[in-house]
This record gives structure tokens, sequence and C-alpha cells, in this order.
């Protein structure tokens, strides 16, 4: 469903070149469950970028769905953004001045559902996190926990290929942490695709495949030489 | 976006979507009336005035020396202009001179009635001579016979018996029959006067075109003197004469001891001072409204601008989201174009308003045009979309990797 081949990110000031990422090779099947982790400054966030068609590359291939997105324009891009991926941020990333209703609501206006879908795709995904009853309440009325899952129910609402999640209880206690990890988990367990970036070596543990980026280079990894690699 | 997304994003931030309002609001205000008044200008300017306009010259001057004779004076005078090389005719004028009302407003009335208003009249009261001098064209009619002038000092208090009237003015006071051997009433005791020719329409006077009865006027065979210091000539010359003969004239009227000459110019000079006052108000409205222009498309510039700033992390979400470029400037623009309609209501209401202000208390003449306000509005949002053009460009280049970086 997803393959990299020989993807290169280099990000260049008058003075320096950085090479965030080397030659990425990767090939994600449908219904896997990834945790990407790896140490600060290591290029965890550009390969999530990349891969979640949020920046451009300089180097190499990149196939979504066997379409080659390397030379893609910008409004194609938003396309498969909008209609492939679903976004899972660790701020959240919910519209202030939006109720969640239109929160979810907004990214379907994208991709021209008409309303009555939208509407049974909004309250399905609400029901789904479990805050069915919320639709009305703004992100600011709800708790840290809750935001994540009016996210979460965003991103499902759109139906993507993949769910792409960046420390997505980065902000969250513990408690908190663990429904939305659940929860995460369940939506995988039900068929969809999960990419996972943390550096929460313990997060890391629940997914089937482990992958760990260090300098712009990435490997797979198993469960038992995760190390706390965070900083 | 929606644009029910938009109008609550509108919502929630009042201050600067009023502001924005505002702006336009007073834009359309200002230039809405600058237009209306312009145009009327213009409109104006172009009535064709269907006189020889560098072939007639106003002369006007003033007897001091009250034991004067200013019968012979006038005759005098009379037989020397007319004398003068390139001169075709002269006559004195005993009211208004061409496109220069000397002596007040003048109105004429088809019935003695005084609850009658009658209408605004340019009255020629001339001396032989005078009909050729205006160069009038009678297409109905005849010409007055050389014994229906009176010319005398206005103490004789007598009067002529016959008018011509313009074209216009027939038609005005008989809609609907000949104004030919009907009589017309002037001057303020409503004097009787037959009405013998009509003539192709001119413009001949300053307070009627003021009025916008831009040809209604009236030649009376009647000329008095001695009613003030007053001694008005018209003098009409060959085409393209020189300017020079202006001089000529002054100098041969100043060599009369016992009066001043006051002025010798051309009708063309009367007509463009007629206009100059309107025109003047016109040019400083355009001045505000270039101002008021530059205001609000910086000001919306400034606004957006900051409305965008503010809103960062947000546009970065939408374009994560899967909003593409043009999605989002199409969003800001639709966002402005709904203030800017909003505006433009607003605007068009307070230009009525300040229109009825001006034409009531400033004697401006600027009445609404439906299609000019149409037109002013739709500039005005060109010039809002324009405005909003810049920061929004800038909020369309704002990466959807925005979303990923830890705050």
């Amino acid at each position: 469903m997803l393959q990299m081949n020989n993807i290169s990110k280099i990000y260049r000031t008058d003075l320096v070149e950085t090479h965030a990422l080397s030659g990425v090779n990767l090939s994600v099947e449908e219904g896997e469950f990834i945790a990407v982790t790896g140490p600060s400054g290591s290029g965890k966030t550009t390969f999530l970028n990349i891969t979640g068609l949020l920046e451009t590359f300089e180097e190499g291939q990149y196939l979504l769905d066997g379409e080659d997105v390397s030379q893609l324009t910008d409004k194609h891009l938003s396309k498969l953004r909008n209609e492939k991926i679903g976004f899972i941020f660790q701020g959240f990333n919910l519209i202030a001045d939006l109720n969640l209703y239109d929160n979810i609501e907004v990214p379907l206006i994208f991709r021209g559902i008409n309303r009555q879908e939208r509407k049974k795709r909004i309250e399905e995904s609400l029901e789904l996190v479990g805050l069915g009853s919320r639709a009305s309440h703004f992100p600011a009325q709800l708790s840290g926990g809750q935001q994540q899952r009016v996210a979460i129910a965003r991103a499902l609402a759109g139906k993507p290929r993949f769910l792409l999640a960046d420390e997505p209880t980065g902000n969250l206690d513990t408690m908190m942490a663990r429904q939305v990890m659940e929860l995460l988990q369940e939506i995988n367990r039900q068929g969809t695709t999960l990419i996972m970036v943390t550096h929460d070596n313990e997060l890391a543990q629940r997914a089937h495949r482990n992958i760990q980026i260090l300098d712009g280079q990435v490997s797979d990894i198993a469960k038992s030489q995760l190390t706390d690699l965070a900083v | 976006m929606a644009i029910k997304h938009i109008l609550k994003l509108i919502l929630k931030h009042k201050s600067i979507s009023l502001l924005i309002t505002l702006q336009i609001a007073i834009a359309v205000t200002i230039v809405g009336n600058t237009s209306f008044i312009s145009y009327r200008t213009l409109q104006n300017w172009l009535v064709p005035s269907h006189i020889a306009e560098e072939q007639i010259i106003n002369v006007y001057t003033r007897a001091f020396d009250k034991n004067l004779d200013k019968g012979a004076l006038i005759e005098r005078d009379l037989q020397r202009l007319k004398a003068l090389p390139g001169v075709e005719s002269a006559s004195y004028a005993g009211n208004e001179l061409v496109l220069a009302t000397v002596n007040g407003r003048n109105f004429a009335h088809n019935t003695l009635d005084t609850d009658n208003q009658g209408e605004y009249v340019a009255l020629f009261a001339q001396t032989q001579g005078g009909v050729e001098t205006l160069g009038v064209h009678i297409s109905q009619g005849r010409h007055f016979y050389d014994t229906e002038y009176i010319f005398g000092a206005a103490a004789q208090n007598q009067r002529a018996s016959v008018v011509m009237i313009s074209n216009a003015l027939a038609k005005k006071l008989f809609p609907q029959q000949s104004a030919l051997g009907q009589t017309v009433y002037l001057h303020s005791d409503r004097a009787p006067y037959q009405v013998i020719a009509i003539y192709d329409d001119m413009m001949l006077g300053e307070t009627a075109v003021y009025t916008n009865n831009w040809y209604h006027s009236a030649i009376l065979p009647e000329a008095h003197y001695g009613r003030n210091s007053q001694i008005n000539y018209l003098v009409k010359v060959a085409p393209n004469t020189d300017k020079t003969v202006l001089e000529t004239i002054e100098d041969l009227l100043f060599e009369e001891d016992g009066r001043i000459v006051q002025q010798v110019e051309f009708a063309a000079r009367a007509k463009k001072r007629l206009w100059d006052g309107r025109s003047t108000f016109a040019f400083i409205m355009m001045g505000i409204s270039g101002i008021a222009i530059l205001v609000t498309g910086v000001g919306i510039i400034a606004l957006v601008s900051f409305s965008i700033s503010v809103r960062k992390k947000e546009i970065g979400v939408l374009r994560a989201l899967g909003a593409s470029q043009s999605r989002v400037m199409q969003t800001l623009l639709i966002e402005n174009s709904i203030l800017a309609i909003v505006g433009i209501i607003l605007g068009l209401f307070a230009a009525l308003w300040l229109n009825q202000y001006f034409v009531t208390n400033l004697r401006i003449q600027g009445l609404i045009v439906p299609w000019l306000a149409g037109l002013v509005a739709l500039c005005v949002w060109l010039l809002s979309a324009t405005a909003v053009y810049i920061p929004a460009r800038k909020a369309a280049r704002i990466a959807p990797a925005q979303v990923t970086k830890t705050s």
C-alpha cells in the first residue's frame, strides 16, 4: 500500500546542509500497525511530514497505492492528503472557533461529500470515539483526551487508507493516554492501517512492527531491541 | 470550508471583521458620492451649448458719473464697436449676458396665476442687432420689426409687446399646442408678451443652466438703461478672431470718461467659469476618494495580514487536512467578500444619506445614478479582493508541515 524507495531529504541553509533523511526504504502493508521511534533530531518529524505528504523530498520514490507522488502538484497532494491520510497530531490541531461537528465536517467538505453523507459519517465517528452527544461543543470545553478523540474521529470520518499519528498521547496524562491508545489499537484491529511516530518505547511495544530512525536512516528493529532512546 | 464555517469564523473574529466592514462602508460612501457628483459634472460639461462660444463677447462696464447721458453713450459705444475690424454685430444688453446672469433670476409664466412658479428663463433684453449677435436661428415665426424695439431709460417703464422664445421653453410652457401667438408673462410684474418666434435651443443663461434648464431662454426687443450703473454689451466677432480683440474693445470703451470697463471676455470664458465651481467640488471629492481608497486598501492588507498571522496554525491545519493553496486563497477571498458585501450595503445607505445632505444643504448637483452605484460597489469589491489577495497569497504559502511543529 505504501512503498518508499531510497528517499532522501536535505535541508539547506547558506552555511550547512542537513541530511534529515538519507536513503529511506520502507514498505507498509494494509492493516499493519507500525511504530516509528527515534530520538529527537533523528528525522522522525521529517519522516512523518514526507509520509503524510506535508513536505516534498529531493530524491527517491514514494508510491502511495501504486501512485508515484514525487512529481505531484500542490493541488493533487492536497487531494491525496484529504482522501487517503487521517492525521492525528500531538497538539490535536482542532479549529478552536468551530464546534466538534464542524471540525469533523471541514475535511469532508474539501472532498465534496454531500451533506447527508457527511452527517452520517460525523455522527458515526463521534459515536465511535464516545463523544456522540458532544457534537455542538467547542474544543475548549473538552479535556485533552477528549480533544484527541475528536481528532481521531475527524481522521476516521474521511475513511482514510491509513492513519498517521504524531505522538498522539504526548500531551495527555497516563490515564487518558491509555484510553486513546486503546482506541487506536481497536481501530487498527478493525482493519485501518496505523503508522505512529513516537519517542515513547512503551507505546511502541504495542505495535506489530517497529521501525527506528537514527541519523536519517530507517531500519526495522525487534521489540526486544527497543531501548529508551528518548531525549 | 463551507460558507457557514466562514460565517462562524467571521462572527468569532468580531473586531477585525467589523473594522474591515467599516472601512469598506466608508470607502463606498465617499467614492459613491464622488462618482455621482463627478458624473453629473461631466454630464453637464458635455451638454452642447450651440452657441458660438469663441465669437460672442460679453462686455461689462459701469458708469460711475451720475450726470452721464447714458442713452447717448450707449448709442456712441455701439456705433464705435460695430466699426471695429472683425466685429460682425453688437448690441446693448439690458439684462443678462451670455452665460453670465447679472440681474438675478428670471421666470417665464404661461398664466397670471401667482401660485404658478414659472420656468427659469435666461432673459435677453436687447437693442437692434441682439438677435444676430446671439446667433439665434429662428425655426418658426418671424424676426422683430424695427418698430417693435423699445430703448429708453428704465424710469420710463416702456415695454415691448413681443418676445422670441427658445424651443425648449416653448415646449415647457405650452406642451399641448404651438407657442406661436401665445402670451408669455415676464418680469416680477408679469407683463404680457406675445410669442412671435421660436428659435433653436441655445445655452444662454447662467441661472437657467445652474438649475439644469439648459436651453430656457427668451429674447425681448426692449432694452432699458439707468436701472443701475451697469452698461453691458454683447459683441459678435468673425470666426477665428484673435484674442487681442478683447483688448481693442477694452481700450476703445476706456476712452470715454465717467465709466470703467470691468471685463471683456469671450462666452467660452464665462462658460468655463460657470462650471469651475462644480468641478472644484468634484475634484476635492476625488482627492478625498483617492485617500479613502488608499486607506481602505492598505487597511485591508494590514487587517487581513494580522488576522492571518493570528490564524497561521489554523491555516496550516486546513492545509494538512487537504486544503490546497488555491482553496485557502479562495476561502480568504470569500470571507473578505462577505465582509465587503456587508460593507458595501452599509456604505450605499450612508452614501444615500450623504448625497441627500449635499443636495439639500450644499446645493450640489449629483443625484444617485443607480448604475454608477452598482459600478462603485463592484470596484470597491475588486479593491478589497485585490487588497486581500496579497496577504492571502502569503497565507496559501503556509506549509502544511506547520502542524507537526511542536509548539
